[in-house]
């Protein structure tokens, strides 16, 4: 009877796991070459957001899709604080902070899709999204000032994406410059 | 049960001796590199788990599904009851994971360590999910699995001291297939997905990559300028390795070789990404699945 559960918990764990990573390729693959999705990918979509494969998913760390830098790498985001015309980033004591904090950067390239607005209108819950963000940009900004003496009555918070040359160019003898594209601004006031 | 025989014969039975050091390994390495990853990060506890952390605890909690308590939730869940600071239910959390993963590296009440580790480890991260990374979810893939292997019958002070050990190949056999089909399949799948992007085969995602900002990275990518066709190749290569793994670890001669290129890759992710965890975290995977297994000989670790 052991044997008999245990054979029934292993097809079971590899059908979610193989379900799972099938279905997130495929859409990744799909809003990476705008293509449409038909009827089965809609019910394949609602299959893996079923409550059940996201609680197994979540405590068994099986949601995760293994698609890392898959498709294309991301940019690099940046924040970046100006106050009293000088920068002031968050300071952290380790290397496993600086890579978390990495984490966070590269969130916000996710929503920048959306900024267009025929993508704004599919997805209703971008603008809630979107005031998320800025709201953890406010709070990042918060903490980087934090035991400065304030001097000035504003901060100047910027989201920015790493510009780089490419491998092609650079084969060709391009220059490799580095660029901050700005994306998003924000001023947040200084109660003295 | 015939049929149940069967099926076991072809998955489990075929694999032959296994050498059960893999998963006293999988349990002590693997809780001692989770416990140097959390104490990594120690210097920056408060920032990240802090009553004033860099981002507040409720906005954190606000942006994340209901599937797994935050230590925001359990922090208002205790002051019903009674008057708690959000500060003091971090730390025991932290405390408590830490003491797990201790005792589970020991083989002290394997499960019930096991079981407090993955559900700590959850509430931590989800506390700052948005900052999180694939580190964490390796971790807690492998927490689970250390709570549903037999990972306490070797080399434990559970089996020092219950004296349960049980040498049958079954025990640990069908284990160790399902922890190399989860590997085999996730490795395929991140082959298959980065086969399927372009920028992959021309060089251009790893260039991107080896320039994604990291303090941490050992190599400066501008040393990379004048040789793209190492670029290119690493870009190429990866994509086979990681979508021939299930084959490459299946073939007993290419076995050693594909876990060494492999272990190479993740040497190279961490050196070059500064992703030094994920990278330790991965090689350990690759070694406890492909490699400890087939050892011959019991060493002196495995009486």
């Amino acid at each position: 009877m052991k044997k008999l559960f245990l054979l029934l918990f292993l097809y079971l764990h590899v059908g979610i796991l193989i379900i799972n990573n099938s279905v997130m390729t495929r859409e990744t693959y799909l809003d990476f070459f705008n293509k449409k999705s038909n009827y089965f990918d809609f019910l394949c979509g609602k299959i893996i957001r079923n409550s059940f494969f996201q609680i197994y998913g979540k405590y068994t760390g099986i949601e995760t899709g293994y698609g890392f830098f898959g498709f294309n790498v991301r940019s690099t985001g940046f924040v970046i604080n100006e106050y009293c015309g000088k920068t002031s980033n968050p300071e952290f004591n380790s290397l496993e902070a600086e890579n978390r904090y990495g984490s966070l950067r590269s969130l916000y390239i996710d929503y920048l899709k959306y900024q267009f607005p025929e993508n704004r209108i599919a997805n209703q819950v971008d603008g809630m999204l979107e005031d998320y963000l800025d709201l953890v940009l406010k709070n990042v900004s918060a903490f980087a000032m934090r035991g400065k003496e304030v001097d000035c009555d504003s901060v100047l918070t910027g989201y920015y994406i790493l510009e780089l040359p490419k491998l092609v160019d650079l084969k060709n003898g391009a220059e490799l410059n580095y660029e901050l594209l700005p994306v998003k601004k924000f001023v947040y006031a200084i109660g003295k | 049960m015939p049929l149940v025989n069967r099926i076991l014969n072809i998955f489990v039975y075929k694999i032959g001796f296994t050498n059960p050091i893999w998963i006293s390994s999988f349990r002590i390495y693997g809780s001692l590199i989770f416990l140097f990853h959390f104490l990594s990060i120690l210097p920056d506890f408060y920032t990240f788990w802090g009553q004033n952390a860099i981002v507040n605890p409720d906005i954190m909690d606000a942006n994340i599904d209901n599937l797994m308590p935050t230590i925001y939730d359990i922090h208002q869940l205790i002051n019903k009851y009674a008057a708690l600071g959000f500060q003091t239910v971090a730390n025991t959390i932290a405390i408590i994971y830490i003491i797990s993963l201790i005792s589970l590296a020991l083989g002290l009440m394997s499960k019930i360590s096991a079981a407090i580790a993955l559900l700590t480890h959850l509430v931590l991260m989800q506390s700052i999910n948005i900052f999180i990374y694939g580190v964490d979810f390796m971790t807690t893939i492998c927490l689970f699995y250390l709570l549903i292997f037999p990972v306490g019958k070797y080399h434990s002070l559970d089996n020092y001291f219950l004296k349960k050990s049980n040498p049958e190949n079954f025990d640990h056999g069908i284990f160790l297939r399902l922890f190399q089909i989860h590997w085999c399949l996730a490795y395929f799948f991140s082959g298959l997905s980065k086969a399927l992007g372009p920028t992959w085969w021309n060089g251009e995602a790893i260039w991107k990559a080896l320039n994604s900002y990291n303090q941490a990275s050992l190599i400066n990518p501008e040393l990379w300028v004048n040789y793209p066709f190492i670029i290119t190749f690493l870009g190429i290569s990866t994509v086979w390795l990681e979508l021939l793994f299930p084959i490459g670890v299946s073939v007993k001669n290419l076995r050693k070789t594909w876990i060494v290129s492999i272990i190479l890759m993740h040497i190279a992710i961490g050196a070059l990404l500064g992703l030094y965890f994920f990278s330790i975290v991965m090689i350990l995977i690759n070694l406890v699945g492909f490699w400890f297994p087939y050892f011959k000989t019991p060493t002196i670790f495995s009486r």
